[in-house]
């Protein structure tokens, strides 16, 4: 009879509030169960009562971490309705803060994994060459979250000529950094030992489990929205997508380091070719129609899905968050590991749980359910079916 | 790997020997950056038009209308600093100070932006026309074309006269149209009282 270990919603070891089941034999892992829903906030319903250009405000609030993608896709997907051609302008604009965002999600990532393991020092590294990169945003956008940028139709605030030599000082300050902590995670023997080996997702398992984002490349599939659906002005900018193939928590932790380097070079680049003119387009109305947003997240692909019958309010809003998918296999990485490492390895797939929580998974398992407490055994049995 | 080792503890000395990365705020002040959003703050130049509540997505603006007089607030509590009240206003009365870390439950402490304006009711059946300030933006913006609509021709002429908008219900007697009026009773009065019925 293994014995069960409670990870959750509140643990010093979790940044995000999820309930998982261990269950531990000794201290190698042989099941894992999760329970998440405990930040449901009913986003999708909200946005039904809401018209187009509020629900963009909402929708930043999904997540403090990705909050520019959600809007972004939201707003293509509205685009998408009423076939609105939006400026170039707004194009590069909406570009250079989403691989800003991806900068700040990254450090951030990192240091919360190496808080993971203890390595604090990195966590204070990590997070010091983070805060200028927050600085840049509340210059650029009024805030260092919620940037409220994107619009149906374009971009709300201008990039000034003068904000330019700051970001690109910014911008320089975290590559010198990046390729600092590069070889020092890839070096160092504390590192090497906690992060090789651990938490391996093979290629077959993460094409089955249709993984998205760092966890994917980080097992050898080579897909990005960026690359594959082209939104924004990706088409025009030239980068690379770095893919290892171990499968391991190393392997996602240089991804997504590698990534780094990667965003800084798009910054560059379009800053460089920002084209001039309008940031917004006009349009009249939205017509009956679907539309579908798709966005490269920090995490993997995010989809945004609206339905509209005419009206300046949406009648169907469905998001689909990356986390959302990365986390089932989570059975495959935790299962025969240490217990040790388990809050590593659910850290590596960077869990964003404020951006999953879309629907409540009902579990009905035939026979004794072990997820349910014996108060709720007995209340099930005497209702009336 | 001795190469690594020297630059982290070239990182850890630099760090170990110079001032904390932190600032000391609220000892040291800290002010925020141009176009940084902060708590909304009405002026006086607002005209009580109520587009900012229109648009409000987290509908934290309110507007109450009492006999002769409309009251719109901001609680900075509901507030989410996104600026869309103030891309809204026709006027630019509302701003989005610098202010930061001004959230109090405390009585004496200010914890909403509020503004007044008289409010014009209709004189035949009481519901709300607007306010005056915004009777007298229409007028302004609309020039001439004021002279089309009968509400606004008598607003116009009691503005000038000095006299109070809006003067209380009284018995509209012989299907007067020249009086200030909501959409509802100018229809009626302009249609129905003067072409039709007068007739029969």
């Amino acid at each position: 009879m293994p014995t069960v270990i409670p990870i959750g919603p509140f643990h010093p070891a979790l940044k995000e509030p999820v309930f998982f089941k261990l269950y531990v034999d000794g201290e190698d892992i042989v099941n894992v169960d999760v329970r998440i829903g405990y930040i449901h906030r009913g986003i999708e319903k909200l946005s039904e009562g809401m018209t187009y250009e509020q629900a963009t405000f909402l929708v930043e609030r999904i997540c403090g971490i990705c909050s520019n993608i959600h809007p972004l896709c939201f707003v293509q997907a509205v685009e998408d309705i009423a076939q609105i051609e939006v400026p170039d302008r707004a194009k590069y604009i909406r570009t250079i803060t989403a691989e800003f965002e991806r900068l700040h999600s990254h450090l951030l990532w990192l240091g919360v994994a190496a808080h993971l393991i203890g390595f604090d020092t990195l966590l204070m590294w990590s997070w010091k060459y983070r805060e200028p990169v927050l600085d840049v945003f509340e210059m650029v956008s009024g805030n260092r979250q919620s940037y409220a940028m994107n619009a149906v139709g374009g971009v709300r605030r201008d990039i000034k000529p003068e904000y330019v030599p700051k970001m690109l000082k910014v911008v320089e300050e975290v590559e010198k950094q990046t390729k600092k902590v590069i070889e020092m995670v890839r070096g160092d023997p504390v590192t090497r030992a906690r992060f090789e080996g651990v938490g391996v997702l093979s290629k077959t398992d993460a094409i089955r489990y249709c993984v998205v984002g760092p966890t994917a490349r980080g097992s050898g599939l080579k897909i990005d929205v960026r690359k594959d659906h082209p939104y924004a002005a990706y088409s025009e900018l030239s980068f690379d997508i770095p893919v290892r193939t171990e499968g391991d928590v190393m392997a996602r932790a240089v991804v997504r380091l590698e990534e780094l380097l990667q965003s800084a070079s798009i910054i560059r680049q379009a800053i460089d070719a920002l084209p001039r003119g309008k940031i917004r387009a006009e349009f009249k109305d939205v017509p009956l129609g679907e539309g579908i947003g798709v966005g490269e997240a920090p995490r993997g692909e995010d989809i945004h899905y609206v339905k509209s019958n005419g009206t300046n309010m949406p009648e169907r809003h469905k998001i689909r968050a990356p986390s959302y998918v990365n986390l089932p296999p989570l059975k495959r990485m935790l299962v025969g590991d240490n217990l040790a490492d388990s809050t590593i390895t659910i850290g590596s797939i960077d869990p964003c749980f404020s951006c999953t929580e879309r629907v409540t998974i009902v579990n009905r398992k035939k026979g004794t359910s072990k997820s349910l407490t014996e108060r709720e055994l007995i209340k099930l049995s005497r209702q009336k079916k | 790997m001795t190469a690594l080792k020297t630059k982290e503890i070239f990182e850890a000395l630099k760090s170990a020997f110079s001032r904390p990365y932190t600032v000391r705020y609220p000892k040291v002040p800290s002010p925020p950056p141009e176009g940084f959003r902060g708590i909304p703050e009405f002026t006086e130049e607002c005209i009580g038009c109520g587009a900012c509540v229109e648009v409000c997505p987290s509908k934290a603006i309110s507007v109450k209308d009492g006999v002769d007089t409309r009251t719109i607030e901001i609680p900075y509590g509901n507030c989410i600093l996104c600026g869309q009240c103030v891309r809204a206003c026709p006027v630019e009365a509302v701003k989005l100070t610098d202010k930061y870390c001004v959230f109090s439950d405390k009585e004496d402490e200010q914890t909403r932006t509020t503004v007044k304006r008289v409010l014009v009711r209709c004189e035949r059946c009481g519901e709300v026309v607007s306010t005056a300030d915004h009777l007298r933006w229409i007028i302004e913006k609309l020039g001439s074309f004021a002279f089309t609509n009968p509400t606004l021709i008598s607003a116009a002429h009691d503005m000038m006269l000095g006299k109070k908008l809006g003067a209380p219900l009284k018995e509209v007697e012989g299907e007067d149209a020249m009086r200030i009026l909501c959409p509802k009773c100018r229809r009626r009065t302009a249609v129905l009282d003067h072409a039709w019925r007068s007739k029969y």
